[in-house]
């Protein structure tokens, strides 16, 4: 079972459209994919780390 | 486990519950049979068997608190046999077509209790407990479960704006709503991150006081989420409770028309009855009049009557009065005097003269005789016979106007509208909640007490930011709520966008399956709106449920079970056989319908048909006194056996299933 396509491409849409790294994007369809196939020890903290690091405040 | 893909369901078997002890079988042959229709005749349990397949999935009393609701949920289950505590529900599933799995719900009645078992394999062992592979169970939740097994009652909550049930369902099959876990998971890292400040702006005391106020105001947030869920949950089951009896009583007032017409028609028929034997009695009567006609020897003995008075010259008349005059007169008729001795002869020869009254009734006697005609036998037994048939039409056709005036139930339209009107009474307050307080926007006075979600939002979002000024944190939470805002727009976008597409993907099938009067949609943004009109007839209402749900369950790379309760019913032939097309089409995961036997022409022979006969049709009734007759029916085919089980039947013949002939031996059908 998956997120729908659609989520996937809309956020790649979001972070191209943000100027944000596609590495962010990634991660984000890495974890949507963890929780999808139901995994219970997702590593959130270096997730959210690597985000906060490579978020572009400046656009 | 790897990635769940296609969930099937093989099977159940049921014991000691309000349906039969049988097992339904569904077979799968290589592996690429994917549609199931079982014919059941209305109270067999098809809605029961639907909430079991249900419970399979989630425990559905977590969300009962209430002790009464849970007993009420329960006691809906339960056997009608008081002597029955226990009862037992099996599932079989099979999960990427390859491993078996078995969910088995004991039911102990007496203490209102639900234990569940999983057993996984082939293998007898079983662990307490609801134990789906993780992959699978974090998705079937109870949302998901009622999009996936529904009833008709959804199409109502789906034309509902307040519901939003379009979106809810979008997100939930979707899985858009993950996007909220991880906006949450940055809150908690944000928060953690806080507690680890060495160096804060302000004292200690202020940030904990702040935080305590964060939480008092997060905590407040999840209660009134919860009141809000439970609220909306007994909203739509009102709403959904106030549409049935809107239904009934629109039904009853339909019907009275129609009980008009009928009655009418019935009075009518009573009337050309009665005129009928009227039309009828008097020719038999004319018969009556006319005593010779209706036996040869009285005929034939007043034609020798009529003959010898005819030959005798009789009837002549005359009078005592003129005898009288005669013998009082001088002389006689002949010119003679008149003399004792003459007078004499003349009283004696009288009496061989008839008086007239004799004369008044002989003489019409014999007219009669003269002109009667002897009535053939046939002709004379044809009219008593109508006359006995006009007799009997006439004592039915009162007996039918009879029924049509008992068949008027008054008493229970006077009871729907009192039960509308508690309904109103109770949706009030739970629609100033939902809808007033619950929406209300922030004021400044606002405290973290308000039911307001926006305000509560608000205060929260003024608070976080006090607190990362405070503990040097405007940092992360800057990015956070960059973040957080990509994600809601993330969410809304994916929500237009698939629902966009799925709007184009209904309207492509729509000419097809409303051929005679397309109804396009217009918007599924908060519920289905349609495209220039503002309602439909809820059989219309029903096919754009089925191409929005077939639609949308055909998204998710899960192949999920869509089991449908009442498939076709309130739709017309045409709907029925493009439906038919549609799931067989278009449907990529497998389908069970619990079918009426009214909803089988149509629709299930053209699932048969499109299908090349790759589908299972069962027939599943239960054994007592009022199903005599289906159990004489199904005897007539060899591989149905009446008795593998003991109060049910459960047949897989194909001949079977398309001439079972739904009616109960007397002929009454139960309720559900």
């Amino acid at each position: 079972m998956s997120v729908d396509p659609k989520v996937i491409e809309v956020l790649k849409k979001k972070m191209r459209a943000e100027n944000q790294e596609d590495s962010i994007s990634k991660i984000f369809e890495v974890w949507l994919d963890e929780l999808d196939q139901g995994k219970k020890d997702i590593d959130s903290e270096t997730k959210i780390k690597t985000i906060i690091k490579k978020i572009n405040v400046k656009n | 486990m790897s990635k769940i893909e296609e969930v099937k369901i093989t099977g159940w078997s049921h014991k000691g519950l309000r349906i039969p002890d049988y097992e339904i079988d569904l077979k799968d042959p290589n592996s690429k049979r994917n549609f199931s229709l079982i014919l059941q005749l209305s109270g067999e349990g098809k809605t029961t068997t639907l909430h079991l397949l249900r419970y399979c999935f989630y425990n559905f009393l977590k969300d009962i608190e209430n002790k009464k609701e849970r007993n009420e949920r329960f006691d809906s289950i339960k056997s009608l046999d008081n002597t029955i505590n226990k009862g037992q529900f099996v599932l079989k599933l099979k999960l990427n077509n390859e491993i078996n799995y078995k969910i088995h719900l004991e039911f102990d009645f007496k203490n209102y209790e639900l234990k569940y078992f999983t057993s996984a394999g082939d293998g007898e062992g079983m662990d307490a407990g609801l134990n789906l592979p993780d992959s699978l169970k974090y998705h079937l939740k109870p949302e998901f479960i009622e999009k996936s097994f529904f009833d008709l009652e959804l199409v109502n909550e789906l034309f509902d704006e307040q519901e939003k049930e379009t979106d809810k369902t979008i997100s939930n099959l979707c899985k858009i709503y993950f996007l909220d876990t991880i906006s949450k998971s940055f809150d908690y890292y944000k928060e953690q991150r806080e507690e680890n400040v060495e160096d804060p702006n302000i004292s200690e005391s202020d940030v904990r006081g702040k935080k305590l106020k964060r939480e008092k105001i997060q905590q407040q947030i999840k209660n009134i989420e919860k009141k809000a869920a439970e609220m909306s949950t007994k909203r739509k089951s009102l709403k959904s409770e106030y549409n049935k009896l809107d239904n009934e009583e629109k039904k009853i007032r339909e019907d009275k028309k129609e009980i008009d017409r009928i009655l009418t028609d019935a009075e009518n028929n009573l009337k050309e009855k009665e005129d009928e034997l009227e039309k009828t009695f008097s020719e038999a009567y004319d018969f009556l009049k006319n005593p010779m006609s209706l036996d040869q020897r009285l005929f034939d003995e007043l034609k020798v009557f009529e003959d010898n008075l005819t030959k005798k010259s009789i009837p002549k008349s005359v009078g005592e009065a003129f005898f009288k005059d005669l013998v009082a007169s001088d002389e006689c008729l002949c010119g003679e005097q008149m003399t004792e001795a003459r007078i004499k002869k003349i009283n004696i020869s009288k009496t061989k003269y008839l008086t007239d009254e004799t004369y008044t009734v002989l003489n019409p006697i014999k007219a009669v005789i003269i002109e009667s005609k002897k009535i053939p036998n046939d002709l004379i037994n044809k009219s008593f016979g109508e006359l006995i048939k006009k007799e009997a039409n006439l004592r039915r056709a009162k007996n039918k106007l009879i029924d049509v005036r008992k068949n008027f139930d008054n008493e229970r339209l006077v009871e729907i509208v009192e039960i509308k009107t508690e309904i109103k009474n109770e949706l009030k307050p739970l629609n100033e909640f939902l809808e007033d307080t619950y929406k209300k926007p922030y004021n400044k006075g606002d405290t973290p007490d308000e039911e307001s979600k926006k305000s509560l939002e608000k205060q929260l979002e003024k608070i976080e930011d006090e607190i990362s000024q405070g503990t040097n944190t405007v940092d992360l939470s800057n990015k956070t709520k960059i973040v957080k805002k990509w994600i809601r727009e993330i969410k809304k976008e994916s929500l237009e966008e698939i629902s966009k597409k799925l709007v184009d993907d209904i309207n492509k099938e729509v000419p097809r399956v409303m051929p005679y009067e397309p109804i396009y949609v217009k918007s599924i943004k908060n519920k289905i709106e349609l495209e220039g009109r503002t309602g439909a007839a809820q059989g219309q209402k029903a096919r754009i449920t089925y191409l929005f749900l077939v639609t949308l369950l055909n998204r998710p790379n899960l192949k999920f079970p869509f089991i449908v309760d009442s498939p076709v019913t309130a739709m017309d032939d045409v709907s029925r056989v493009e439906i038919a097309k549609t799931l067989s089409k278009d449907l990529k995961s497998q389908y069970i319908g619990f079918l009426l036997p009214p909803e089988r022409p149509n629709f299930a022979n053209t699932l048969d048909e499109e299908l090349k006969k790759n589908i299972n049709l069962i027939v599943a009734f239960s054994k007592n006194k009022n199903t005599q007759n289906l159990i004489d029916q199904a005897r007539n085919y060899d591989t149905v056996d009446i008795n593998k089980f003991e109060n049910g039947v459960v047949a897989y013949d194909r001949d079977f299933f398309y001439s079972f002939s739904g009616t109960y031996s007397n002929d009454e059908e139960g309720k559900e």
